[in-house]
Parts: structure tokens; sequence; C-alpha cells
């Protein structure tokens, strides 16, 4: 038989109760002292009581500091979407619209986490001036109807932060929370400046003048070279019976989010600008599943008062310029303040324009 | 439970060491504690096995009872069978049925049959013990020493196989013996090795590992980089995870004041296949060799019997691990090489010790992707690339911690083993533990960002 120190014989001779003293104390110091430090900088500003301090989103994690976002009762209007809408900038938002924006985008975001931020926003403000809902594949795309989309994993949603029981707020206690509250720490006594906007808006992309289209197009076509986005021929034709099977589980979220929306709430549906050769091919069944998609959108939003609904995923100056973009879903700053202003012009205005469709 | 999940660190375990102590005066109380703690670490994963656990720990018992009330065979005999039957219909019953279904050339709709866990380990615990019964090598325990015996939680799951002669007699014992400080400490280290272990090392090349394996089984074609990458993280990934395992099992039965038998003894310094199986999953290889091989001849009746035991040995070793033709082809393989190094060693061929360290890691990457994969197909595809048929490509695509896998290797070939560590590198100065505190605590830090992923051989 093989033990482990089969022929030694423990002993307990003053070394050792020294040694396990020090382990000891040594370990419940450091766990007792780690997270009463995180209790007292309460990093998300989660907790019901808590030392009265400014803080800031401290990091690009916006599953974490949104919540607080949401709850701040300076902001009457709300950006809800993927990373695809985060580049519009609230305060040009604030120019154009009206009202106090805050930018809820968060990277990547399912249908589910869409809305559980949105109800945080909607149960902390009771006359929300305008929602701006960026549509994506998320929407559109039965494959993503899920909690949380991969790689991400349920520990990446703090679930906990987005209701409103005290009961279940108990921080978690691990790395990241530690980190944040570190950083938060470092923001309190002045140490560190982060950039994370407090209105939610943070430029995510790098600096324009790394801008690189090569490599821009290397992300949008896998090639240097543009390539087209060529109609299907003959095209593809479903009977209506097919187009109405289709299924877009995820719009039941968008009703749920409206339904929380006064009448006067003014609802804004854009339909994000992805680059022209990323977007559905004319004539193929992804189109046919797109616009069926739209149209069930657009029908969703008009059941309700004050919808306006925007499509910029279509073929356009924005859309078949490569320099617009990162990749082929991330536009340029420039292009988030030109849409900015095309969405000013198409809810506060009928007039059309070629960027973008009516429905 | 998982050993690398918060609410075992925090919660289960300071709670139950706390009340163990607590009760430490008392035997009967100590006993009964860790029952109840074992079959709540069991039940947390799924509570409609804990009456499978108790009704496979209390049959045996009763059995062993009735074996040495009546000194009948038979006892032993349908003891031994019902166990294999509880096992064969929980983790083979598909893959006879399919097989048959294969053979026949019927349809075949797979049972919605769910695995316990642990199964492996806890019936051959109790299968060893009713044949030393038989053997008159085990006296009649009573029931509450016998239910801690299969039970206890921390070789319940994925072993170590302890032999009741080696753990029973320790349940006596008080726990604040000489020798308490020493052997929490060292528990404590033994513990932490086996995190680090676990969530350093095993989970960062499962990254590795996981992903080529999955691509190859989605009908992808490895490069000869990508490969040899695959079979080389994965065999890595499974040493430090079961070993690592195993370390957290021997360090918390020391808290508890008990020892355990090794599992591990750097595996992957053997020179030899034979002294492969020496030193790799040690309690697994004592059990076959005493409970299938002896009785099947051993070297005991020449040398082509001997093969013969030692091939249905590894075979069988192979579909103990689980119920699928690349575990029995991995056996077999097993198999052959060892019965081959006993054909050299008989021969006296003796060939150096490096060429003979080479060759046997050469040959344990090559069976290790046999082990991991999900079919022949998969594994035959990287083997396929391992040995240039499908081209010399040194690309290998979105793997920027590659590299991971040479560091790796340090800790797996040039050591120290953990038991090492543990046990003599280890001195009780004072210096050391606030440092292990530290490490534990980053741990657990690091454990809450992650999800738990779970250990290799749980699924076995």
């Amino acid at each position: 038989m093989t033990f482990i120190r089969s022929s030694f014989i423990f002993n307990s001779n003053q070394n050792w109760v020294s040694f396990l003293r020090i382990f000891v104390i040594s370990l419940v110091a450091l766990f007792v002292a780690g997270y009463v430090f995180i209790l007292v900088i309460d990093p998300y500003d989660s907790l019901p009581y808590s030392i009265p301090a400014s803080r800031v989103p401290v990091d690009d994690q916006q599953r974490f500091f949104h919540p607080a976002l949401a709850r701040n009762p300076d902001f009457d209007s709300a950006v809800i979407g993927t990373s695809n809408i985060r580049l519009l900038e609230p305060r040009r938002l604030n120019e154009l619209l009206g009202g106090s924006f805050v930018n809820l985008g968060m990277n990547a975001a399912s249908a589910y986490e869409q809305s559980r931020i949105f109800d945080v926003f909607s149960r902390h403000h009771a006359n929300t001036k305008s929602v701006i809902f960026g549509i994506d594949y998320i929407w559109c795309n039965k494959q993503y109807f899920i909690k949380i989309i991969p790689p991400r994993t349920v520990t990446d949603f703090p679930e906990w932060m987005y209701d409103e029981k005290i009961t279940n707020d108990v921080l978690p206690y691990n790395g990241r929370v530690l980190n944040h509250a570190w950083r938060q720490f470092l923001h309190m006594a002045k140490l560190r400046n982060f950039t994370y906007g407090l209105d939610g808006y943070t430029v995510f992309t790098n600096p324009i003048d790394e801008y690189d289209i090569k490599k821009a197009r290397r992300n949008i076509y896998q090639s240097e070279q543009p390539l087209e986005n060529k109609p299907v021929e003959p095209p593809v034709l479903i009977g209506s019976d097919e187009i109405a099977a289709l299924e877009y589980p995820a719009i039941n979220y968008l009703s749920i989010m409206l339904n929380q929306l006064n009448i006067e709430t003014a609802k804004i549906a854009i339909f994000v600008p992805y680059h022209y050769y990323f977007q559905s091919t004319p004539g193929s069944i992804e189109e046919i599943k797109w616009n069926e998609c739209k149209r069930r959108i657009a029908d969703t939003f008009h059941s309700y008062n004050n919808a306006t609904v925007l499509d910029f995923m279509i073929k356009s100056g924005i859309t078949t310029r490569d320099e617009n973009y990162w990749d082929h879903k991330h536009y340029t700053e420039a292009v988030a303040d030109q849409l900015a202003e095309l969405i000013a012009l198409g809810v506060l205005s009928n007039d059309e324009n070629p960027n973008f469709r009516r429905w | 439970m998982l050993f690398n999940s918060q609410l075992f660190l925090l919660l289960f375990l300071p709670v139950t060491v706390a009340l163990y102590y607590f009760f430490s005066s008392s035997e009967r109380m100590r006993i009964l504690l860790l029952i109840l703690a074992s079959l709540v670490f069991y039940g947390y994963w799924d509570i409609r096995f804990v009456p499978l656990l108790l009704g496979s720990v209390s049959f045996n018992w009763l059995f062993a009872k009735f074996y040495r009330k009546h000194h009948q065979k038979r006892f032993v005999v349908i003891g031994v069978a019902l166990n294999l039957f509880v096992i064969g219909v929980f983790k083979y019953a598909n893959f006879f049925a399919e097989n048959i279904a294969f053979l026949t050339d019927s349809d075949f709709a797979s049972w919605n049959i769910i695995l316990p866990l642990g199964i492996s380990f806890f019936t051959f615990q109790q299968i060893s013990y009713l044949v030393d019964l038989h053997k008159g090598v085990a006296p009649i325990y009573p029931p509450s020493r016998y239910f801690l015996y299969v039970t206890f939680f921390p070789q319940l799951i994925a072993g170590p196989i302890v032999r009741h002669n080696e753990i029973l007699s320790q349940f006596a014992l008080d726990p604040r013996r000489d020798g308490m400080h020493e052997r929490l400490s060292r528990g404590v280290t033994l513990l932490l090795i086996g995190l680090i272990k676990k969530t350093v090392f095993a989970d960062r090349l499962a990254e590795i590992a996981t992903p080529l394996f999955d691509s190859v089984a989605s009908g992808e074609v490895l490069t000869f980089a990508e490969s040899w990458l695959a079979a080389g993280a994965y065999s890595l990934q499974l040493y430090f995870d079961f070993s690592g395992y195993s370390d957290m099992a021997i360090g918390l039965a020391l808290l508890f004041g008990f020892t355990l038998p090794i599992n591990f003894n750097a595996p992957y310094l053997a020179t030899s296949i034979r002294e492969f199986w020496r030193r790799w999953h040690i309690t697994l290889s004592r059990f076959l060799k005493d409970y299938v091989y002896i009785p099947l001849g051993g070297s005991q009746y020449g040398r082509m019997r001997e093969a013969l035991a030692l091939q249905v040995t590894f075979l069988l070793g192979g579909l103990w691990h689980g119920a699928a033709w690349t575990f029995v082809l991995w056996g077999g393989l097993h198999g052959v090489a060892v019965i081959v190094n006993h054909v050299f060693t008989r021969a006296s061929l003796h060939i150096p010790r490096s060429v003979g360290w080479c060759l046997t890691i050469v040959f344990l990457v090559f069976t290790w992707v046999l082990f991991r994969a999900d079919s022949v197909a998969t594994a035959q595809s990287i083997i396929n690339s391992m040995l240039v048929l499908n081209g010399l490509s040194f690309e290998v695509i979105d793997q920027p911690h590659r590299w991971f896998v040479v560091l790796a290797l340090i800790p797996a070939l040039i050591g120290p083993t953990s038991q090492r560590l543990a046990h003599y590198i280890l001195k009780p100065r004072p210096i050391w533990a606030p440092i292990i505190a530290v490490c534990l605590w980053v741990l657990f830090l690091r454990i809450g960002d992650d999800v738990y992923s779970e250990f290799i051989y749980f699924q076995f």
C-alpha cells in the first residue's frame, strides 16, 4: 500500500501550531478584508446603504455598470441595443431630439439582456420621453434567441443587479468585482480618471487616425479587394404560407418592452446600418427572412402610438462606402454622428432620405 | 458540488470541518456528520442519485452480513453480479444495445439513461469489499462505518479507489490526536496544489485542446502542428485535471485526519509503459491487478495465459472508463504495449532509459487521442494528421495561448510531485503560511470569475 507519508508520524510540535495559526489568521483576514473593501466601495452603486461617493463606470463591461446608469433620474430617454448602436452619442441626441439620453447599448446583448436593462430604466423613469431601439441580427435570427450569447456565460450577466430585490443583492466575491472595487476606489481617491462616459457613451473603436482601409476591407470582405454582394439569379421565391411560418421569437421581447412605455413616449426603431456586403444578398432566402422580420418588427412598433421605424440596413451611400466601417457591422464615429442626424430627421419630420427606408 | 467551487470552499468545507472537530470526542457523531455531509455533497448535483447510492451501499452491506451469517458463496456472487448489473444498466446498456442493433441491422433509439456520478468508483469499491470478504480478509463492519467508507465525499466521485482495510480503521481515530496541526497544514497545502493544477493548468489546457478536438468532430481536418498541439495539450490537461482532483481528495481527507493512498506519481517520467501504469491512476491499476488480472491467472500459468490475462484486464480497464469503442481500443492498445514490454524485459532486451521515455511518451500522446475523441473517426483523423498523412503544415490557427503547453510541461516533467511538495518540501516555517493563504484567496477569487468546470474523471 502506498500511503502519503506512510512511514512518517504527523506531529504537533510548536512549529506546526504556529504555522497553522498564522495560516488561519492570514486566510480569514484576507477573506474578510477583501469583502469588506468591496462592500464599502460598492463598485456598481447597487447596495441600498453605501458610502455617499461619486461612482463611475470603471470598465467597459456594460452589463455591470449600466444598471446604475439606467436608474439615474437625470435621464429621461434611452438607447437600447448592442455594440451596433453604442456609438450613438447621447449629447448629440439631446441636441437633435431633445431630452436627456443615456446609451444603454451592451456588446452582443441578447434580446433577453436588452429587455432586462430596459426594465431597469423603465422602472425608474415613469415619464420616458424617447427610446431608440437598435435592431440587428439579435432580433431576426432565431439562432441567437438564447439568454446569454456565447462566449459569454451566466457569470458575465449579473442578473441580481437587474431586479428590485434587496435580498439577492449580495455582491459576488470574485476577482472581477474586487478589481472593479479597486478601480472605483482609485476614482474616488482621484488617483485615476476613467474614460467610460457617465451617459453610457464610450468610443470603443480605435482612434480614427489608426484607421487602415486595407484592414477594414479584410474585416468586411475577408479580402483586401472589395467584393460585390451579387444578387441571386434567379431570385428565390417562397410561398406566403412558408413566409408566415417563419419564426422570430425575440420580437416578443420588443412587445414586452413597448408595453411598458407611455403613449407619449417616442418609440424609435432603427435597423442598424450594416455594411452592404454583409447585408442579405438580394434575391436570396436570407433577404426574404430579413424583410419578413423587418415587416413584423415594424408592425409591432406601429401597433403603438408615436412610433417611428427607420431602416438603415439598406443599400445606401453610408452602407456601400468601405471607409465608413471598421468591419462589417461597426461604423465609424463620423457615421454615428450622421446617423443621429438622420434619426432626428426621420422622427421629427416626414422627410425621406436615400440613407434610410421608412417602414 | 465541485471541489473547485466557491460554495464548497467557502461554506461546505469550513462548516463540515468545524463541526467535525466540534464533535471530535464522539466517534458516532463524527461518522454520522461525515455521512450526512457526503450525502449533501453528492445530492447537490442531482438529488435523484442519492437513493441509488444509499440503496447500493445498503444492499452490499446486507449481502456481506448474509454471507457472514450463512457462509454461502452465492451471496457474494449475487452481490457482485448485482453491482455489475447496476453499473451495466446505467453505463453500458446503450452501448451494448447499439452494437447489437448494428450487428443485427436493426434500428435502435438510445434510452435516456443518466449516468449517476461516481458509479464506477463506488461500485468497484464495494465489489472489492465483497471479494475480500469471500477471501476471508475482510470483516463485517458496523453499518455506519461501512456507509462512510463508500460515501466519504473526498473520494466518492472520482477516487482514489480506497480499500476498506486502508481507511475503515482510521475512522475510529480522534482527529485531535497528535499531529493534528501538521495534518491540517499539509492537507490545506495539497488542496491548494490540486486547485492550482485544475484551475491554472487543466482549464487553460482545455481551452487549447477542446476547440481542436471539437473542430475535428465537426468534420474539419487539423494541420500537422495543430494535431500535435491538440494531443499534447490534452495529455497534459488530463494529467493536471485528474491528478489535481486526487491531490484535493487526499488533502481533504487529511483535514479530517485520514490518509488516503496516492493516485499519481509523476507518470510522465515513466520510461516504460509498465512503469507508467505504476505511476498513473495507481489505485485503479491496483484494483484491476488484484480483482481482474490475478483471478484470471496472472503470471501463474505460462506466458500465453499471462498475455491473455493482461489483454483482458486492459480491455476491461478501457471499458471501465467509458462505454465506447474508443475506450476499448485505447485499453487494447495499452494491453498490447504492456505485453510487448513484458516480452522485452523477459528477453533482457534493454533499451536506454531516454529512448524508453521517448517511446512511452509518444505512445501515450497517440493513445490519449483515442481516449479524448468522441469517435474512432475523429481519433483517426487526428492521428492521420499527427502522422503527416494529411500533409505537413506548421500552421496553427486561433491558438494564441499555444505556448502554455510548453509551460505546463515544466511541472509535469520536472516536478516536484504534489506529494513531495506537500509532505517533504513544505516545512513549518512561518513565511509559508501567509503565502499559502494568499494563493488560496487568489484562486478563490479566480474560481468566482469563471463558470465551474467539471473534472474529466467525473464522467467515468
